[in-house]
């Protein structure tokens, strides 16, 4: 899968072809190259440390590849940053606010930093976070903290947005809050990048998904031709496995 | 940029101890030491200076400089690369620098509201008004300007914000000591007094003190805290860790 040229779709959002990174003598990704469609839920899964992280890092113009070539809506992340920072929204990991910022608070300030941002107000009532508006961020629960990290994404109007463990942490109804908020997104044409752990996520989710193992992709289609519905992390694991 | 500095400001204004305790103990040094008739006249031991119209004023602004540049600017900077938000803001359009920005502008006005503060509160005491007004807002600028430069310093090389604590507390407290907080510098050997005269704090205290006086400035001292706000930014710009 990740040898050989990547035919080029016309509708395609993100692509890359032999994406190379180390640090130091580490490999963190070897040779990965896939593309994404507009408008599609890509997902991303692999155990920790085969390199999923650092390819979306190199994606969103974090970290600057070693070799390869990355195309994001036409951009060179790595020399064009400011065009890529104003058009792909980026949820990360860890919670990132100060405790004592309002989630209205958070999300105006985000939005003064785009050009042509969404509407705080609008955002935060389709996070479904109205009754929280001037609460605290330190007083959320883990769940409300997930939706404000994933309202800084999508503050800036992205075309794309790239969410790293989207639902980590969350009970099952946060959890499917969250589902249906990403399935809203999309319908409204956004292209999503899902970097996750959950086979149940990218089932329920995910119009294609790559498998990254040890720095290369491993396997890469829709999730029903990868396994049989529910059957994902078994064939996930026997792709992962040696 | 504002919304970003008005952000810092509200959030400052949310945790108030430490803003108000780099306010509060300057303006309590003044008025325990300002309040005994003894300050109000001409000391011997300091030369025949009048402690509340050199010493005291200056010893205090030097510490809520301090303590507001090295301590409370190094925290508030630790702590957002802790939480990621350094690295949350990376992403976006606004290169984090500009947090740092908005942090050094908010402290640095505390710390300007502490020299109305202070003189005013002397002066209710019997100070007699600064000499050189113009020459001690020179000092002012140029020494805040020092202090802050080495407060972002700290923030650039603290891995987190413990070791940071370390780091501005191993500056701060022998700073103390060479701008003559626990001995006055009249009674220090002339070459210590002199090496105080070449640190960034001792620099600007005795500066402000000259100013208030109106005795004039040594230039040495003023190149030293130039040069420090300088040198310092400078380095903290190659090294700062944006992650």
């Amino acid at each position: 899968m990740s040898q050989g040229s990547i035919p080029r779709r016309l509708d395609s959002v993100i692509e890359i072809e032999h994406l190379h990174k180390r640090y130091g003598d580490v490999v963190a990704v070897d040779d990965v190259s896939f593309t994404v469609a507009a408008n599609e839920i890509f997902g991303i899964i692999g155990v920790n440390g085969a390199g999923k992280t650092t390819t979306v890092e190199c994606l969103t113009g974090v970290r600057t590849p070693d070799r390869g070539r990355i195309d994001v809506l036409g951009f060179d992340p790595a020399t064009q940053r400011d065009a890529i920072r104003t058009r792909v929204g980026v949820q990360l990991q860890a919670s990132a606010l100060p405790d004592r910022l309002s989630v209205h608070e958070a999300l105006d300030l985000y939005a003064s930093f785009y050009p042509d941002p969404r509407d705080p107000d609008e955002l935060i009532e389709l996070l479904n976070l109205s009754h929280r508006r001037d609460a605290r961020y330190g007083k959320l629960s883990g769940g409300e903290k997930q939706r404000v990290s994933v309202g800084l994404a999508l503050i800036g109007k992205p075309r794309i947005a790239v969410l790293d463990e989207l639902t980590t942490g969350l009970d099952p109804h946060a959890r499917r809050d969250v589902w249906s908020l990403i399935e809203r997104l999309k319908d409204d044409g956004l292209t999503v990048v899902l970097v996750t752990h959950f086979m149940d996520e990218v089932e329920r989710l995910c119009d294609r998904v790559a498998v990254i193992h040890a720095g290369r992709v491993k396997a890469l289609d829709t999730p029903t031709t990868l396994a049989r519905p529910g059957h994902l992390e078994d064939a996930f694991v026997e792709l992962t496995t040696a | 940029m504002n919304k970003l500095i008005r952000t810092e400001a509200k959030l400052t204004l949310r945790e108030p101890i430490g803003m108000a305790f780099s306010l509060l103990l300057p303006l309590g040094i003044v008025l325990a030491f300002g309040l005994s008739g003894s300050a109000s006249e001409a000391d011997p031991e300091l030369d025949g200076q009048v402690p509340l119209d050199t010493v005291l004023p200056s010893l205090a602004l030097a510490l809520s400089f301090g303590m507001l540049a090295v301590f409370m600017l190094p925290g508030f900077m630790a702590d957002y690369r802790m939480r990621g938000i350094l690295r949350r803001l990376s992403t976006t359009p606004v290169h984090p620098a500009r947090l740092l920005a908005a942090q050094v502008v908010v402290q640095f006005v505390i710390a300007l509201i502490s020299v109305p503060l202070v003189l005013g509160l002397a002066i209710a005491l019997g100070m007699n008004t600064p000499e050189q007004p113009l020459m001690a807002l020179v000092v002012i600028v140029l020494g805040g300007a020092a202090l802050f430069a080495v407060g972002t310093l700290v923030s650039a090389v603290a891995p987190d914000a413990k070791v940071g604590y370390v780091y501005s507390a191993a500056f701060f407290f022998p700073s103390l000591f060479f701008a003559g907080i626990w001995l006055p510098k009249e009674q220090m050997p002339d070459w210590l007094s002199r090496f105080g005269d070449f640190t960034p704090l001792g620099a600007f205290r005795e500066s402000l003190e000259n100013a208030f006086a109106g005795t004039g400035q040594d230039p040495l001292m003023l190149l030293t805290l130039a040069v420090t706000a300088v040198l310092a930014s400078t380095i903290a710009a190659r090294v700062f860790r944006w992650e």
